[in-house]
């Protein structure tokens, strides 16, 4: 049987809470360069380029152009925040057509130095734009209140994650803020959409990060270890929140179901979790629909510490989005943490002997759907 | 300006046309039998383009709320905390708009609500819900 494996060679983020003199285009261009060169390959060996952006309505046009390139192949799938796992199930098909062999996945964002709030191109609905709904914010309180009212989830609950993410963040020498969080502070940092308070919400950051993905042959005599694509899929059901049929489910039950039957592994084998965590509520209803926990139970899932360094699954340890970095679309910095998890370079958050990882991104307001099974050890 | 403006095109304009007439109207499949809202050319549920515009009874059920302590456009700053509702109509629909008259105490899921259609001089019309039994403000 012809040899299907894809890895990830190369990974890289770069200012990640707050850049100086740097576009977005300009800021994803040097850490595109660090991770080609981290995989020991130079930039004319890129010849396909992935990108999605708030920035650039055409950006791989315009990523390519600032860094010299003429790709092959581009793909600016843009379905929100989850676009760049879905970018690496794309390389992977790609690469297996024959239609590149070196893909560089990269995205770059200055939202913090912008304005301090999320940055989008997104249009909105004109059934829907006269009401002055905050996206993405408004809709997830609505999500929110959905499962409160369906599985008595509380505000302390959500509140629970926000704390355990910082406590993995205090791990992160990267991570901007060095204290610890109680669920008290979480509470009283002011409503911004009920009930979702302000630290219910990720941090509004700079940040750039890419990823190099190629062929198994290739990337067995690069310079770093393999990580491998073991399985992808994606899903998606709706663009404005007033038609998703269901708030509190999503279709990540199907994109991780696609990705776990690829794998040929279960939920049993992870090691490490990358979770979308935009929200306190958006991360929860994504490990129901993971299958980490039942549906309707994630409020207790989340507490007592489960989900704490030293707890019972090694989730978001960089410190995620809400304590660690969230430049608009997080999925990228999601894949580079599983990245350092799998090669065992994340320091103190290192969880030892990690073999399996799962990322998952969401898009808009849990419209978009894409999960990654990445592992060490090459698949047979 | 008391509304972020918006520019509808086509069958979105149609809408706005019926809500300036005092109609609150939603998609009817005739094939299928089924409601959606926003209103299209063609039905989500059976792909007919058989499509009747309604005019529904404004009345449902709250889904979902929230009430924002932030504007979320420029021109709603002096309205701040306002809430937005997801409302299930009986016709079978589901569509968002904003409550007004209510305090944001007095919400919650599951109450009725009813469609009111405001149309301020020089601009498209808007639907707000209004609690059934109200509770002041």
């Amino acid at each position: 049987m012809a040899d299907k494996s894809v890895a990830i060679v190369g990974a890289a983020q770069i200012d990640t809470f707050k850049t100086t003199d740097r576009s977005p285009v300009g800021l994803a261009a040097l850490a595109a360069k660090r991770a080609v060169e981290e995989a020991g390959l130079q930039m004319s060996d890129i010849d396909a380029v992935f990108s999605s952006s708030s920035y650039y309505a055409m950006p791989t046009l315009t990523m390519a152009e600032y860094l010299g390139l003429s790709p092959n192949v581009v793909d600016s799938t843009s379905t929100g925040g989850c676009s760049f796992v879905q970018h690496l199930g794309h390389a992977v098909a790609m690469i297996n057509q024959g239609l590149c062999e070196v893909a560089l996945i990269v995205y770059g964002s200055t939202q913090r130095t912008d304005a301090g709030k999320l940055v989008s191109m997104a249009e909105q609905s004109v059934y829907e734009q006269q009401y002055g709904l905050i996206h993405p914010v408004g809709a997830f309180g609505m999500i929110a209140h959905r499962h409160m009212k369906e599985f008595g989830t509380t505000s302390e609950q959500l509140a629970q994650y926000a704390v355990s993410a910082r406590e993995w963040a205090l791990l992160n020498p990267e991570a901007p803020y060095p204290t610890p969080l109680t669920v008290d502070e979480v509470l009283s940092s002011g409503i911004v959409a009920s009930p979702l308070h302000k630290l219910d919400c990720c941090l509004v950051t700079d940040g750039a990060g890419a990823i190099v993905v190629t062929s198994g042959a290739r990337a067995r005599s690069l310079k770093q270890k393999p990580v491998w694509v073991l399985g992808t899929g994606e899903a998606q059901n709706h663009r404005n929140i007033s038609q998703m049929p269901d708030f509190t489910s999503t279709r990540a039950s199907v994109s991780a179901k696609r990705a776990f039957e690829q794998a040929g592994v279960g939920i049993a084998d992870i090691d490490t979790a990358h979770v979308y965590d935009a929200f306190t509520i958006s991360l929860l209803i994504l490990m129901e629909d993971l299958g980490f926990c039942a549906k309707g139970e994630g409020g207790s899932f989340v507490e007592n510490g489960r989900l704490a360094p030293g707890g019972e699954l090694s989730l978001n340890p960089n410190g995620g989005g809400l304590s660690f970095s969230h430049p608009g679309m997080l999925s990228m910095f999601l894949m580079i943490e599983a990245v350092a998890q799998l090669r065992g370079t994340a320091g103190a958050r290192q969880h030892d002997g990690a073999k399996l990882s799962l990322v998952h991104g969401m898009g808009m307001t849990l419209a978009s759907h894409a999960t990654a099974i990445l592992g060490n050890e090459e698949p047979s | 300006m008391t509304r972020p403006q918006i520019a509808p095109r086509g069958e979105e304009k149609l809408y706005f046309s019926a809500l300036a007439d005092g109609n609150l109207t939603y998609g009817f499949c005739l094939a299928c039998s089924t409601s959606h809202f926003y209103p299209r050319t063609l039905c989500p549920n059976c792909h007919s383009d058989d499509i009747e515009s309604r005019v529904g009874s404004g009345r449902g059920t709250i889904y979902s709320f929230t009430t924002q302590y932030r504007a979320g456009n420029p021109a709603l700053e002096d309205q701040v905390p306002y809430t937005i509702v997801m409302v299930d109509l009986e016709e079978g629909y589901r569509m968002m708009a904003d409550l007004v008259g209510s305090e944001p105490e007095a919400i919650s899921i599951g109450l009725p609500v009813v469609a009111e259609i405001e149309h301020p001089d020089n601009e498209h019309p808007v639907v707000h819900f209004r609690m059934e039994v109200s509770h002041g403000r």
